[in-house]
Formats: structure tokens, sequence, C-alpha cells
């Protein structure tokens, strides 16, 4: 979340609208989102069905704790990032999209494992990419 | 929802509902109907 939050001016120069989603109540999506100053869209999905309709799996032990997730994990904790209690279905892999304003869907990006998560940076090349920019 | 929509690209974004802060049910298509959007799926929050 920090670092999506990081480029939120480069979502706004290209009006954008970032809405994170999570695999638990709306209630506990915009808490959270609260906590740590997101500045974005929350919204909750404590049924799972928008994760399953985007083709977001639920991943096993396998996918949620391997040497690269606790590499991963090591290598964001000495960076800085801290992680707070985790909130909702704990098995749910990430992902993003990129949808037009016709409802097209432009870009898919689905997490491997639990190591994975949506890069702002990659996001946002991906959105230039396609606006010809 | 089920499980049976897989979003592919090029198509049309599966019109999903989610939960607001109040609880109550909003359709996706409420939000790309208004500016392009990216949907980041989080694993957790926390």
């Amino acid at each position: 979340m920090a670092q999506l939050r990081r480029h939120k001016a480069e979502f706004e120069d290209r009006a954008i609208r970032l809405i994170a989603v999570s695999p638990s109540e709306g209630s506990s999506a915009e808490s959270v989102c609260g906590v740590f100053d997101f500045p974005f869209t929350c919204l909750g999905d404590p049924s799972g069905g928008a994760y399953d309709a985007y083709g977001l799996e639920r991943g096993n032990l396998g996918k949620i704790i391997r040497l690269r997730t606790i590499w991963r994990g090591i290598q964001a904790f000495a960076g800085g990032n801290r992680q707070g209690e985790t909130i909702g279905d704990r098995f749910r892999l990430p992902g993003a999209f990129v949808v037009n304003e016709g409802g097209e869907l432009l870009w898919a990006w689905r997490g491997r494992d639990a190591s994975e998560h949506p890069r702002a940076a990659v996001i946002l090349s991906a959105f230039d990419e396609m606006a010809g920019k | 929802m089920g499980g049976e929509i897989v979003a592919e690209v090029g198509g049309m974004a599966p019109d999903a509902m989610l939960e607001d802060g109040g609880g109550k049910s909003v359709p996706l298509s409420g939000f790309w109907k208004e500016s392009s959007l990216v949907l980041v799926f989080m694993r957790h929050l926390g």
C-alpha cells in the first residue's frame, strides 16, 4: 500500500481512479485504509466473488509460505515496511487490472504467489503504453 | 457473483459487486463510467 500511496500524484495526473479491493468486509477495508492514510477508494469483497471473476485464485500454503515470500518479506522489512494485522482471507492472491470508461479490460496482472504485489511503476507504465504516451 | 466469470484482456471487465465502508453493495461499473480505473486486488490489508 505504501508504494501505491507514494505514486498518488502520478495516478491523479493521468485522471486514473485507483480502487483497492481487499478480501474482507467493506468496513474493515475502509478502516485499515484510514489507518495507513491510503488516499484511494477502498472496498471490500467478503465473498471473494470479485476475486473469482477476475481470475484471482485462492492460494495454498505452498503459495503463501515459500522461500521467495520469506526473502521478499525480509527485504520489505529491511526497507522499513511493516505489516499490521492481517484482515481478510489470507489465501487470496493479488492482482491489478486497468479498465477504461467503456468497461473494457485493457490490462491484467495476476500474482503467482504471496510475495508478488502490483507495483505502481508497472501499472503506470502499462497505462502509459496503452494511452500511447 | 460466482466464480465462473474470468476477466480477459480485450473483453468487458466483470461488473462485480463490492462492499463500501457502510456495508452497501456497489457495482464496479458505477466507477468506470466516471473515469478509467486501476483495480488493485490486495492479498490482504495490513
